[in-house]
């Protein structure tokens, strides 16, 4: 009895940054609800504060793996890059959204607590190391998604995107959640260390392949991939600017952290293993490949007929998930730094490009592709940065996106036989140079329509584009020491 | 205790069965004059107008969903109240940390006003919306 | 307690003659056929008292006709019952119309089953008896919505609707109030649970502690909502919604859910019993005179004629006045009843006895209060000259 109190107690302490996003969600409620801190800075204030403080408890976190709760959790160097990545994700879109136009002010203090409560489920979700945590923190970091999506009540838009959103995530986390019980049935264990072996010894190779495939659905379905993407694009553009913003790269990443230790926990074995004999581990690498491939062109096919910024963010994003699979199907420690660095690139790069229009939204009243014609006369600055952040997306040089995309052509020509998969990769990234281009030949190329509005920008969303550029330049010229963080963080 | 577990099972059985029963008996000796008129839905007299199946105030559903999260929380209660005084204080803890993170829930609904029947918007005066023919 | 079954088959003789499952079942459905129809006897009865007891307070007569003092009255009805045409409505659900009171039946019975009658008699003696009550009483909400529903008439529909508004939100209140008592005993057992409260009246638990105290009034209020009657009839207000989910349902089917009904009454008294009134023990030390049973018995029966009195004392409530009580007034005090009660099972035996010396003066101050109440009440004088 005292050892499993012990135990839990630990695990407590490892529990920490966790523990402290929890108190910083309650806090904000509570602060709502009496009427002398009821007021939106209060609730941002909270929201940061409690960020900032689980961020440090992530770095202060003594480094190495130990499994928390029972096996429930891994707390590694690994998970810790994830919960940093969102930690910063969340207070950055928390920041913007204080000044935004379609977030609601009077119900500012439930946005700020949902979103500690997304970071909170991507924190979880970086770490799961069991089956049921898996699916808690997927589940956590869903509901609040919708109601995130749904923050907007009164706008028709938002509604019907958090709808589309809760049925579609609905059914396939219940997919997901019937996958995994029949790899529990298979197998007797829920530990992702454990299933392996156990899948070697069943004998129902059908139920097997049906049970792993229904759980990597629910993975991609989080992560926006083809063919669980349709979602994407429709909740971008319904739901508030910075949430999109958010939805686009917070639970991405910890859709790639989870689906990463997954991946190289359950299914992809170290080479040399004696039990590998027996498991048809070629076919969930194949697996992997095909969606990555098939993403990534869908996404940039998509992306090139939409007129609606937004949308066509939403496909670029699918697109760069499948740029990201791409090293998870080389699982070793190189592909996945190379992940691991791109989510850090794709994080500020987008979260960049998506507050260029959530700080001209306030504005243009528009999200519109040709609503942007002229801006590089109207609004200088803001064109510029958003080209930075374009040529990032796009992966040109000298930009971080340049350097994440050279570390994951990289790590697939280093996997044996998937030079093809880098042809396919190199090919998507000019058809993405295309419509990129396209937004910039609006804002730079194209004069401005009549009457268009003059454009007027929150300094709070200057700051925060500045301090995003920067690191996109920065990090594409000067990249070592994060590329050396990265590496020493090690596989999950 | 398995032994015992099988007596509610024939419990279940058997309830089912006398009902059945008791049925079955009193089909021996009631009448059955069915009429057109006799089986028309009882609304005092009048012609039934409508279907019935009316749009509920949505105070159901949001008193079906406060009750979801505490009886599930009640249930988590049940085997700590059982073993609270075998393990001590650190029980008694965590369930305070626990009970705290659901009273700031139930706090929250209580002051945005959702566990009043009538709200300030005016929704909740009636049970159910009719609508006519 | 452990052979219960063994040792009455056996006195039987008839473990020679049959296999054990064999003979237990059959013990088992005699069990619950007894139960069944004590549940039927018990429904009559208390009909007729239910009567006479209102007529007392409305000084009036009540039913005289049938048989000495009219005793035979509710068996008249009850015959009445049993040969009236079955009239199910044309729209109506069929198979749900007959389901809906098997259900509510079934969800009056099963409780029975883990009901610790006396000491060693118990049909059921379930490690998680009072879950296992608490659980399966609430399947007559389902019945209830199900009657509601399968009627296809409005006013069913919206009763149905009612009752299961009610009774899942009185469950919460109920249920902690419930645990207060559990933290204290540490079992679930009904068996354990009246073991736990013998060796006199102080050992009850709504003499023990405070704290079980107040968790008492929230389960006896909590239940009488549970059961669905007066002043928390609403679900069958026959003012506003004719006679509520059972407006469709006529004859037997009708007599099922009266008869869950008064089995509804004397499960969830029972239960306070066991919880909070020493359940079969007699008050004092030593072993209960007579048997338990009578005294349990007794108990159930001084609690029922409570719930009778409050019906033709109290008016009913308005919908937002129920809800309000449960989730604003029942479910914080219940917390607070339930944290003080996780307290006292902490404390030493020095803390046990303060705590005794607390629940009787709190005990003593609720009864003054109420006399208090009841001396403030105006006394209105008589104008017609009738003596009131």
């Amino acid at each position: 009895m005292d050892s499993i109190q012990d135990h839990i107690i630990s695990s407590v302490h490892a529990f920490a940054p966790e523990g402290v996003l929890a108190a910083t969600l309650l806090l904000i409620i509570v602060a709502d609800l009496l009427p002398a801190t009821s007021r939106p800075g209060v609730s941002l204030g909270l929201a940061l504060g409690g960020l900032a403080a689980s961020a440090a408890a992530v770095v202060r976190l003594p480094a190495g793996e130990t499994l928390i709760f029972a096996g429930m959790l891994a707390t590694d160097g690994f998970a810790a890059t994830f919960k940093l990545v969102a930690a910063a994700v969340a207070a950055v879109v928390l920041v913007v959204s204080y000044r935004a136009t379609d977030v609601d002010r009077e119900h500012f203090a439930e946005y700020c607590a949902m979103a500690v409560a997304l970071s909170m489920g991507a924190y979880v979700m970086a770490a799961a190391a069991n089956l049921l945590s898996m699916f808690l923190a997927f589940e956590l970091v869903s509901m609040s998604s919708y109601i995130l999506t749904a923050h907007l009540k009164e706008d028709s838009k938002s509604s019907e995107a958090a709808l589309k959103y809760v049925v579609f995530s609905a059914s396939s986390s219940a997919v997901m959640l019937y996958g995994m019980s029949l790899v529990y049935g298979l197998t007797g264990t829920l530990v992702l260390q454990s299933i392996m072996p156990g899948l070697a010894h069943s004998t129902a190779p059908l139920a097997q392949s049906v049970g792993v495939l229904f759980i990597l659905a629910g993975l991609t379905y989080k992560i926006a991939a083809v063919p669980y993407h349709f979602w994407c694009p429709d909740v971008y553009e319904g739901a508030p600017a910075p949430v999109a913003a958010f939805l686009s790269v917070g639970p991405k990443a910890a859709g790639m952290a989870m689906l990463a230790r997954f991946l190289n926990e359950a299914l992809f074995l170290p080479p040399g293993s004696p039990i590998r004999a027996g498991i048809d581990f070629g076919n969930w690498q194949t697996a992997i490949v095909l969606v990555s491939a098939v993403t990534m062109t869908l996404g940039n096919l998509s992306a090139l007929r939409q007129t609606n910024v937004k949308r066509l963010l939403a496909y670029s994003s699918i697109a760069h998930a499948g740029y990201m699979l791409m090293a998870l199907a080389v699982i070793r420690p190189f592909g996945v730094a190379a992940m691991t660095f791109y989510v850090v690139a794709y994080a500020i790069m987008n979260l960049g490009a998506f507050l260029v229009v959530i700080a001209l939204g306030k504005s243009m009243r528009s999200e519109e592709l040709d609503s942007y014609a002229g801006l590089g006369a109207r609004a200088p600055v803001v064109a510029v940065l958003m080209a930075i952040f374009l040529f990032s997306l796009a992966g040109m040089p000298p930009t971080m996106g340049f350097i994440g995309k050279l570390y994951l052509f990289w790590a697939v020509l280093e996997g044996r036989g998937l030079a093809w998969l880098a042809v396919v990769a190199a090919l998507n990234t000019v058809i993405a140079l295309y419509y990129y281009a396209r937004i910039l030949r609006q804002m730079f190329f194209l004069p401005a329509r009549e009457g268009a509005a003059e454009i007027r920008v929150e300094p709070i969303h200057y700051v925060v584009l500045f301090l995003l550029a920067i690191p996109t330049l920065v990090l594409g010229v000067y990249w070592g020491p994060l590329w050396g963080a990265i590496s020493a963080a090690g596989t999950p | 205790m398995y032994l015992h577990f099988g007596a509610v099972l024939v419990f279940l059985l058997f309830s089912v069965a006398f009902v059945a029963i008791i049925y079955g008996i009193s089909a021996l000796f009631r009448p059955a004059n069915p009429s057109a008129e006799k089986l028309t839905t009882y609304e005092c007299g009048e012609i039934p107008f409508g279907g019935s199946w009316i749009q509920f105030n949505l105070r159901y559903y949001l008193i079906a969903l406060v009750f979801l999260i505490f009886e599930v929380e009640v249930v988590f209660l049940y085997p700590w109240a059982v073993v609270l005084r075998t393990i001590g204080a650190f029980a008694f803890w965590e369930m305070i940390v626990f009970l705290a993170i659901l009273l700031v829930g139930f706090a929250y609904v209580w002051r945005k006003g959702d566990l009043s029947w009538f709200t300030p918007s005016g929704s909740g005066h009636t049970d159910a919306t009719f609508s006519g023919k | 307690m452990q052979g219960m079954y063994e040792t009455l088959l056996a006195a039987l003789g008839a473990e020679r003659v049959v296999p054990f499952s064999v003979g237990f079942a059959a013990l088992v459905v005699v069990f619950a056929l007894f139960a069944a129809i004590m549940g039927a006897v018990v429904a009559l009865i208390m009909v007729l008292a239910e009567r006479k007891i209102s007529a007392d307070i409305q000084e009036r007569i009540g039913p005289n006709r049938v048989g000495p003092m009219g005793f035979f009255q509710t068996v008249a009805d009850a015959v009445k019952l049993l040969t009236k045409e079955n009239v199910l409505p044309r729209k109506a659900d069929s198979i749900l119309h007959y389901c809906a009171p098997t259900l509510v039946f079934t969800g009056g019975l099963l409780p029975v089953a883990a009901i610790a009658w006396s000491n060693g008699i118990v049909v059921a003696d379930l490690n998680i008896g009072v879950l296992y009550v608490v659980g399966t009483a609430s399947l007559g909400v389902i019945g209830r919505l199900m009657a509601g529903w399968a009627s296809n008439n409005k006013w069913s529909l919206l009763g149905g609707m009612r009752a299961a508004g009610q009774m899942i939100s009185y469950e919460i209140p109920n249920s902690i109030a419930i645990l207060s008592v559990i933290v204290l005993a540490g079992t679930l057992n009904l068996q354990e649970l009246s073991e736990a409260q013998k060796g006199g009246i102080h050992q009850w638990f709504v003499f023990r502690s405070p704290f079980a105290f107040v968790a008492c009034l929230i389960c006896l209020v909590s239940s009488l909502a549970e059961v669905n009657r007066t002043p928390f009839d609403l679900p069958e207000a026959e003012s506003e919604l004719v006679s509520g989910y059972h407006t469709e349902y006529s004859g037997i089917r009708w007599a099922i859910f009266m008869m869950s009904e008064y089995i509804g009454m004397v499960v969830v008294n029972a239960v306070a019993v066991a919880l909070f009134f020493g359940g079969w023990n007699g008050g004092l030390p030593g072993e209960p005179l007579l048997g338990g049973w009578i005294w349990y018995l007794l108990k159930i029966a001084a609690l029922m004629y409570c719930q009778v009195w409050v019906r033709f004392v109290l008016p009913r409530l308005r919908i937002d006045q129920l809800m309000s009580l449960c989730w604003k007034n029942l479910v914080p005090l219940g917390f607070l009843a339930l944290l003080g009660a996780s307290v006292q099972a902490l404390l030493g035996p020095t803390g046990q006895h303060v705590m005794m010396v607390a629940a009787w003066l709190t005990f003593g101050g609720f009864v003054t209060l109420l006399f208090a109440a009841v001396l403030k009440t105006r006394h209105v004088p008589a104008q017609d000259g009738i003596p009131r």
